[in-house]
């Protein structure tokens, strides 16, 4: 018998009621049963849960979770700076604030709108439509100063918030615009060079995936790869910048002073071909002169008038039909066909050398002469020089001009064409075609680019163009010679630079009227220009400039361009520190002083004990 | 009536001294426990620490790459700053306006002469010619 005691409860005063033991042994009993039973049923719950889990769908479940913790996050590539020759930045990519809106969690869109439009320079109305979509996530503004961004937050509207993006900036704002061109909000290249450029200046993106926790801080242990991108390559152009400015500055300053609608100066290095300025500018509706977004070099072509004619002129020297000193009697004016030339001013019957012809700039003694010479040699020789057809620079909307082929020509074409009518070029087309005159007959390849250069400072030059032959060395130099004529005494006196020997020729081009023709005396419109190089014996650099429709009395291209051409020539022989012959000539001279700097000093130096040291050794 | 609850009392056996161990090899075994434990305890603290240290590490290295990153951005920014200070477009507008500077009307390049015995050229300067005095 147990010797535990009996179990009573009390049920009401003074009244006790006694439970067997057994009776409560067996309840107490169901009850651990049934809780036994339960636990059982919730454990092979679970277990049943976790096989799930675990065994028939361990995939989904697994990459469930890794989408929670891992993502993979784009690295974008930084788009590649466009410098100029000497390192200077053209164009850069900078991180810049955008302001974005989650729209749900602004209050009153209207309101928010109204205190926006004070800050940003965007319409109310658009302002308050992005604020009242539905969607989570609306542009107001991209880009934005980052002080005006500030200025926005600074509001302290709810759901306006900024992200930044990369964006495109230009230091030098309009400057050669026309020739880097530009990209779209999305930093996409849609014209210039940052169009032709785009699969380079873009590079690669890269890919970070990393496993990261509930406030965004990464797990330590956990996923982690980085693909790192492959930032896009600065692109080198041949652009001096320093002259690009200068260029734009003076045309302005010409084009205005001649009552000009636009202006074009391109200036090259005729040895190598490479483009240092190219400069457009533009009157607008507002009658301001301002820098053009159009590469009108290469994209505008025109009639180039008078200063084709050396380019005639050396394809009758070549082919022998004159030398410079042959004498002809060149009228005032001569009919071919239906139409009569003359020269300007018109004079009596003339014995004109060659050289003189091309001095006075006479339209009868050039057509006379390309008659001789024929249409054959004529057209084949343009050709050549590179007119009628694309250059090198495979810039987008380049024109390659228009020289008619030999069988659509008229009676009236050889006399046109010889003195610039009738045929169309680009100016990247007339300054290549003097480079080549320049260069002693070699036509360079025009280009603008030096090279590219990856994100460790390796260099990739550009690939050099093809030079041709267009005419003999001797044939440029006597054509050369007789350009110099027209600036020391002819039609181009005003393009003179002191300390100089400047060759060139001007051109006075009528203009093709709308409706054909090309208007009668009183009522044409002209494009002047002047084309030439410096030094004559030695050029080192190819200058263009051409003016547009400049109003009488400096319509003329001595009048209108070959001041530019001038002004310009000075500011660039200073900055290529180019010689003038005094200063050549002085390089000769016992009594001048050179100095050098310590690196010579060092060479010389080394250079002097290296003699001085005994041989040895076998 | 009221039930009186006794308490029970439980009668333990009596340990024969061929039933228990040792008292020296209780304590052995007692001591080695410990031990484990301690060693236990002591693991976990130093794999505690451990993940403090890589996380603090993984706190330092995301710090540093997103300043690596601000650091790049930072001059990119700087890069556009000198090349918009450098602009010929400022630099004009500067001189002209805010200096009253004008161009020239004439420019003169001043040849120089110097004696006899000097025409063999001038030497390199020594040191720096640009630096300071006594100052």
């Amino acid at each position: 018998m147990s010797r535990q005691p009996d179990v009573t409860a009390a049920s009401g005063r003074g009244v006790t009621r006694q439970v067997p033991l057994r009776e409560t042994q067996v309840v107490l009993r169901r009850r651990l049963v049934a809780m036994g039973c339960l636990l059982a049923m919730a454990a092979g719950l679970l277990i049943w849960r976790l096989a799930v889990v675990q065994l028939a769908e361990p995939d989904r479940f697994l990459a469930y979770g890794e989408s929670q913790r891992i993502r993979p996050v784009e690295l974008a590539a930084v788009r590649g700076a466009i410098i100029d020759r000497n390192g200077v930045d053209l164009a850069l990519s900078l991180p810049l604030p955008s302001l974005v809106a989650d729209p749900r969690l602004v209050g009153e869109p209207r309101l928010a709108a109204l205190r926006l439009a004070g800050v940003l320079d965007v319409d109310v109305g658009f302002l308050e439509r992005r604020l009242s979509g539905d969607s989570q996530f609306a542009y107001l503004d991209r880009q934005l100063d980052p002080a005006v961004a500030e200025e926005a937050m600074d509001l302290g509207l709810m759901g306006v918030r900024i992200e930044e993006e990369r964006a495109r900036v230009r230091p030098g704002n309009r400057s050669a615009l026309g020739v880097l061109g530009r990209t779209n909000v999305d930093s996409v290249g849609i014209s210039g060079l940052e169009l032709v450029y785009d699969g380079l200046l873009s590079g690669v993106p890269g890919l970070k995936v990393i496993e990261r926790d509930l406030r965004g801080a990464s797990i330590p242990g956990g996923e982690y790869s980085v693909e790192p991108p492959i930032h896009g390559r600065t692109l080198i152009l041949t652009i001096d910048r320093l002259l690009q400015f200068e260029a734009e500055r003076l045309l302005v300053d010409g084009v205005e002073r001649a009552g000009g609608q636009s202006g074009i100066l391109v200036a090259m290095d005729p040895a190598s071909g490479q483009v240092l300025v190219s400069a457009t500018v533009v009157r607008g509706d507002d009658g301001v002169i301002q820098i053009s977004g159009e590469h009108r070099a290469v994209t505008w072509t025109y009639e180039p008038g008078s200063i084709i004619k050396p380019l005639t002129v050396s394809a009758v020297l070549d082919a022998a039909v004159a030398s410079p000193d042959t004498v002809r009697e060149v009228p005032g004016r001569i009919e071919v066909h239906d139409a009569t030339f003359r020269d300007t001013p018109l004079h009596d019957p003339v014995d004109l050398t060659v050289s003189d012809i091309l001095r006075r700039s006479s339209n009868v003694g050039t057509i006379m002469w390309a008659s001789d010479l024929g249409p054959d040699a004529l057209h084949s020789k343009f050709h050549d020089f590179g007119l009628g057809r694309v250059s090198a620079l495979e810039f987008p909307g380049e024109s390659g001009g228009s020289l008619l082929g030999l069988s659509r020509w008229s009676g009236t074409s050889l006399p046109t064409i010889s003195i610039g009518q009738g045929v169309a070029t680009t100016p990247m087309q007339m300054v290549t075609a003097y480079a080549a005159l320049a260069n002693r007959g070699v036509r360079p390849a025009p280009t603008l680019v030096l090279g590219t250069r990856d994100d460790g400072g390796m260099f990739e030059p550009q690939r050099a163009g093809r030079t041709t032959t267009v005419v003999p060395a001797t044939v440029a130099t006597e054509v050369v010679a007789m350009m110099e004529g027209v600036v020391e005494s002819g039609t181009g006196t005003r393009a003179a630079v002191p300390g100089y020997r400047v060759a060139g020729k001007t051109g006075t081009a009528w203009k093709p009227q709308p409706g054909g023709g090309y208007g009668s005396d009183g009522d044409r419109d002209y494009v002047a220009s002047f084309a030439g190089f410096l030094p004559a014996d030695q050029p080192q650099l190819v200058i263009l400039v051409v003016v547009d429709e400049p109003s009488s009395p400096h319509y003329s291209g001595g009048r209108a361009a070959a001041p530019i051409f001038s002004e310009f020539a000075q500011f660039a022989v200073r900055r290529l520190r180019i010689p003038s012959e005094a200063e050549r000539a002085g390089l000769e001279q016992a009594g001048r002083v050179r100095a050098i700097t310590p690196a010579q000093q060092r060479l010389l130096d080394e250079a002097v004990l290296e003699l001085a040291a005994p041989l040895t050794g076998g | 009536m009221t039930a009186v609850l006794r308490p029970v009392r439980i009668t333990r056996p009596v340990a024969t001294g061929q039933q228990t161990l040792p008292t020296t090899q209780r304590a052995t075994f007692g001591m080695l426990g410990l031990l484990a434990m301690i060693a236990f305890f002591a693991g976990l603290l130093v794999l505690a620490n451990f993940h403090v240290v890589v996380i603090g590490e993984q706190f330092e290295f995301d710090r540093l790459e997103r300043r690596f990153e601000d650091g790049l951005e930072r001059a990119q920014v700087l890069r556009n700053e000198v090349a918009k200070l450098e602009n010929p477009d400022r630099i004009l507008r500067v001189a002209e306006g805010r200096l009253g500077m004008v161009p020239p009307t004439q420019r003169l390049q001043l040849a120089v002469v110097l004696p006899d015995a000097l025409r063999g050229g001038l030497s390199a300067p020594v040191g720096d010619p640009f630096a300071g005095g006594n100052q």
